[in-house]
C-alpha cells in the first residue's frame, strides 16, 4: 500500500507541472488535464490515508508523517473544492495548491513511516478533533498565504475585480483557519487537563500555537481598524504563514517538550 | 491628559500592543528555554492589562450595540448599490431578512459576535486565574501495596499497577482504593487521559518508572517481605551490617571484556549496584535479579525490577472547570458569529433593494446580483 503513497507524490508532481504549463500557455485544455491529475492525486492520497487508518485502527494523525500527509491532502482538497465549487471559476488556484501539496507530501516522505501503536497519552476522544482541526487550520492558512503570493505576483496586471476576489478569499480562509486554530487550542487545553492534569503547561508547541493565534488575531483587528487589505493583507498572509510552519516543523525539530511525539 | 490616557487604555491599539508584547515574550521564552519568563511580574502584568483593556475596550461596548444597529440601518438607507429586485418582500423573506424599523436586517446575532468573543476571553482569563489560585496539586509515588494520606485525611492505596493489558495493548493502569475522611471506602482505576475522582481529589496517571524489588527474610522470620526501592537505601537489622542499595542499571552488557551500563529505559538486562557490609566484609558490586546474598543476619533475595506509577493528586473547585469550558464555548460561538454571520441591512426603494453590511459585503452583493441574473 506504500505504492499508493508514492503514486500520490508522483501525481502531485505531475499535477504541478501540468498546472504550471496550463497557467503559462493559458490553454483551457491543459487546465482541465491539471484538474483531472490533481483529482487522481487526491484519490490515490485519500486511498492511502484510509488504508493507513484501517491498518492502524485509528485516525492517521499520530506523528509528523501522518500529520504532514493529512496537511497535504487537506490543502489539495481545499484547492480543488474552491476551484470546482466557486461560482466564479478559480482555476488560478490549481497552480498554487498542487505544488504546495507536492511539497508537503515530499516533506512527509522524509519522515519515518512505520505504523506504531498509539502511545497512551494519545488514546483520547479529543485526538481526532484536536489534530484534525490543526490540519484544517494549517491548510486554510497555507492557502491564504498562497493567495497572498498570487496577489503580489499579479497585482500590477490583474483587474481590480480579481484582486478583490483574492483579498476576500484570503480573508475568509484566515477567518476559517483562526476559528480552527481556536478549536485546536481549546480542545488541547481540555485534553491536557485530562492527560497531564493541567490546562496549560507553556510547552513549546502550545506556546507557538498561541503565538500564531496572536499573530492572526492582531491581523484580524488591524483589518477592522486600519483596513489592512490588498497588498498589506497579501504580505501579512505570506509572513504569518512562517509562524504556522515554525509551529508545525520548527518546534518539533528544534525544541523538546510534551508534544515531542508529534 | 487623563482623558487621553483613558482613551489609550481603552483603545484597540493598546490591546494589539499588549498581544504583540505577550507574543514576543513567549518567543523569547521558547527560544532561550527560560520558563521563568512565564511567571515573571512583567508577563503577568501584561495579561492583567490585557484583561483591563478587554473590559474597557470591548465588553463595555455591549451598551453600544443598539447604536451599531442604527448605524447599519442608516448605511443601508444611504447605500448607492441597489439590487433591481421586483418582488422585494419575497426576496427579503427568501434571504432571511427581518424588519427592524425602517429597514430589514439579517444575521442580527452577528452584532453580538465581537462582544461575545471578547467577553469569553475575559472569562477565560478569570477562569485561568481562579484555577491558578485555587487548585493544589502534588506528585506522589506509590508502590503496589503502599498508601499515601492526602491533605484532608483521604487515604489512597495502590492495589496494583500494570503497563499493558492482557491483549498486549500499552495502557498504564493504576488500580486504586481510597478511604475518604467520612469513612467511605471507594475504589477506581487511574489511566492516562482518565483520572479517577476520590472525594475532592482527582488522581492522574502521569508516568511510570522501575523500582528495585528486594525480598528480605531471616531465620526467625522465614516469610519473605518485599521492599521496593527507587532511591538509595541501607537495609539492616542492627544498624551496622546489611546492604546499601545505591542504584539500579536497566541494561548491563559486556563489550570487549568491559561492562557497559545504562540507567535509562525499561529494564532489559538489569542489575543492582549493592554494597554488602557484614562484619569485616565490605564489598561493592553488581547483583543480578535472581541472586541471594546474606548480610547482618538477613537473606536478601534480588527480584526483577518492577514498574510503579507516578501519580498526581489535584484538587480544584469544579466550578472553575465549568467556567473555563463556558469561556471556550462562548469564544467559539463569538468567533463564528464574527466571521460567518455578518449583519446585513436592506432598505426597500422604488427601484429595488439597497444593501449594506457591518463589514464589506461587496462580494455578497455581487453574488446576489449574479443570483438575480440567473433567475431572470
Amino acid at each position: 500500500m506504500n505504492t499508493l503513497f508514492t503514486v500520490s507524490v508522483a501525481l502531485y508532481f505531475a499535477a504541478t507541472l501540468v498546472c504550471f504549463a496550463g497557467a503559462a500557455f493559458r490553454k483551457t485544455r491543459l487546465t482541465q488535464i491539471a484538474r483531472l491529475v490533481l483529482l487522481l492525486s487526491i484519490a490515490a492520497h485519500l486511498g492511502y490515508v484510509v488504508w493507513r487508518g484501517a491498518a492502524a485502527h485509528r485516525i492517521p494523525l499520530a506523528n509528523q508523517f501522518e500529520f504532514a500527509t493529512m496537511f497535504s491532502l487537506t490543502v489539495a482538497v481545499f484547492g480543488l473544492a474552491l476551484d470546482l465549487h466557486s461560482r466564479r471559476r478559480m482555476e488560478w488556484i490549481l497552480p498554487l495548491c498542487a505544488p504546495m501539496a507536492f511539497l508537503l507530501q515530499s516533506y512527509a516522505a522524509l519522515q519515518p513511516r512505520e505504523i506504531t501503536e498509539l502511545m497512551p497519552a494519545l488514546k483520547s476522544a479529543w485526538f481526532g478533533l484536536h489534530i484534525g482541526s490543526a490540519a484544517l487550520s494549517y491548510s486554510a492558512f497555507a492557502l491564504a498565504a498562497l493567495i497572498g503570493l498570487r496577489y503580489l505576483l499579479v497585482e500590477k496586471k490583474a483587474e481590480e475585480k480579481h484582486l478583490e476576489q483574492l483579498d476576500a478569499l484570503a480573508y475568509k480562509l484566515i477567518c476559517f483557519g483562526f476559528l480552527m486554530l481556536s478549536i485546536v487550542i481549546f480542545s488541547g487545553c481540555i485534553w491536557a487537563e485530562q492527560a497531564w492534569s493541567t490546562f496549560w503547561s507553556w510547552d513549546p508547541k502550545e506556546t507557538w500555537a498561541l503565538i500564531t493565534w496572536i499573530v492572526y488575531a492582531v491581523f484580524l483587528h488591524q483589518r477592522l481598524r486600519m483596513k489592512w487589505r490588498g497588498k498589506r493583507m497579501a504580505w501579512f498572509a505570506l509572513c504569518a504563514f512562517v509562524f504556522v510552519m515554525f509551529t508545525f516543523v520548527g518546534v518539533n525539530t528544534l525544541m523538546s517538550g510534551l508534544h515531542s511525539y508529534a | 491628559m487623563m482623558k487621553k490616557l483613558y482613551r489609550f487604555l481603552c483603545s484597540m491599539r493598546f490591546g494589539m500592543i499588549l498581544l504583540l508584547l505577550i507574543a514576543i515574550l513567549c518567543i523569547a521564552a521558547t527560544v532561550t528555554g527560560r520558563d521563568s519568563i512565564y511567571s515573571s511580574p512583567l508577563f503577568i502584568a501584561l495579561f492583567a492589562m490585557l484583561g483591563m483593556n478587554l473590559l474597557l475596550c470591548s465588553v463595555l461596548r455591549v451598551f453600544g450595540l443598539k447604536k451599531q444597529r442604527q448605524a447599519l440601518a442608516l448605511k443601508a438607507l444611504r447605500s448607492e448599490g441597489v439590487l433591481p429586485v421586483a418582488e422585494t418582500s419575497e426576496w427579503l423573506r427568501a434571504h432571511h431578512f427581518r424588519r427592524d424599523g425602517d429597514v430589514f436586517i439579517r444575521n442580527t446575532l452577528g452584532f453580538w459576535g465581537p462582544f461575545l468573543t471578547h467577553f469569553a476571553m475575559l472569562l477565560l482569563m478569570a477562569a485561568a486565574a481562579c484555577i491558578f489560585l485555587l487548585s493544589q496539586s502534588e506528585d506522589i509515588v506509590l508502590f503496589p501495596g503502599s498508601e499515601s494520606t492526602l491533605g484532608d485525611g483521604t487515604v489512597v492505596h495502590l492495589d496494583s499497577f500494570s503497563l499493558k493489558t492482557d491483549t498486549g495493548e500499552t495502557k498504564y493502569l493504576s488500580r486504586l482504593s481510597a478511604l475518604l475522611p467520612d469513612g467511605t471506602a471507594t475504589h477506581g482505576d487511574a489511566e492516562v487521559n482518565r483520572p479517577v475522582k476520590f472525594g475532592r481529589y482527582k488522581v492522574y496517571q502521569q508516568n511510570y518508572a522501575y523500582a528495585a524489588v528486594i525480598g528480605l527474610r531471616t531465620e526467625a522470620a522465614p516469610e519473605e517481605e518485599l521492599v521496593w526501592l527507587d532511591e538509595p537505601a541501607f537495609l539492616t537489622l542492627d544498624g551496622k551490617n546489611g546492604i546499601y542499595f545505591s542504584r539500579m542499571f536497566s541494561n548491563v552488557t559486556e563489550q570487549d571484556g568491559e561492562l557497559m551500563v545504562s540507567q535509562s529505559g525499561d529494564p532489559v538486562n538489569p542489575a543492582y549496584e549493592v554494597r554488602r557490609i557484614d562484619g569485616d566484609t565490605d564489598e561493592t558490586g553488581l547483583i543480578y535479579p535472581g541472586a541471594e546474598i546474606f548480610a547482618g543476619g538477613v537473606f536478601f533475595q534480588f527480584h526483577e525490577p518492577q514498574p510503579f506509577p507516578g501519580l498526581r493528586v489535584k484538587s480544584q473547585p469544579a466550578w472553575t472547570l465549568w467556567l473555563l469550558y463556558l469561556s471556550f464555548a462562548l469564544m467559539l460561538l463569538g468567533l463564528y458569529l464574527c466571521f460567518f454571520a455578518i449583519p446585513e441591512a436592506a432598505a426597500v426603494r422604488s427601484d429595488g433593494i439597497a444593501l449594506a453590511g457591518r463589514k464589506d459585503i461587496s462580494e455578497r452583493i455581487d453574488l446576489y446580483r449574479e443570483e438575480l441574473e440567473e433567475d431572470s
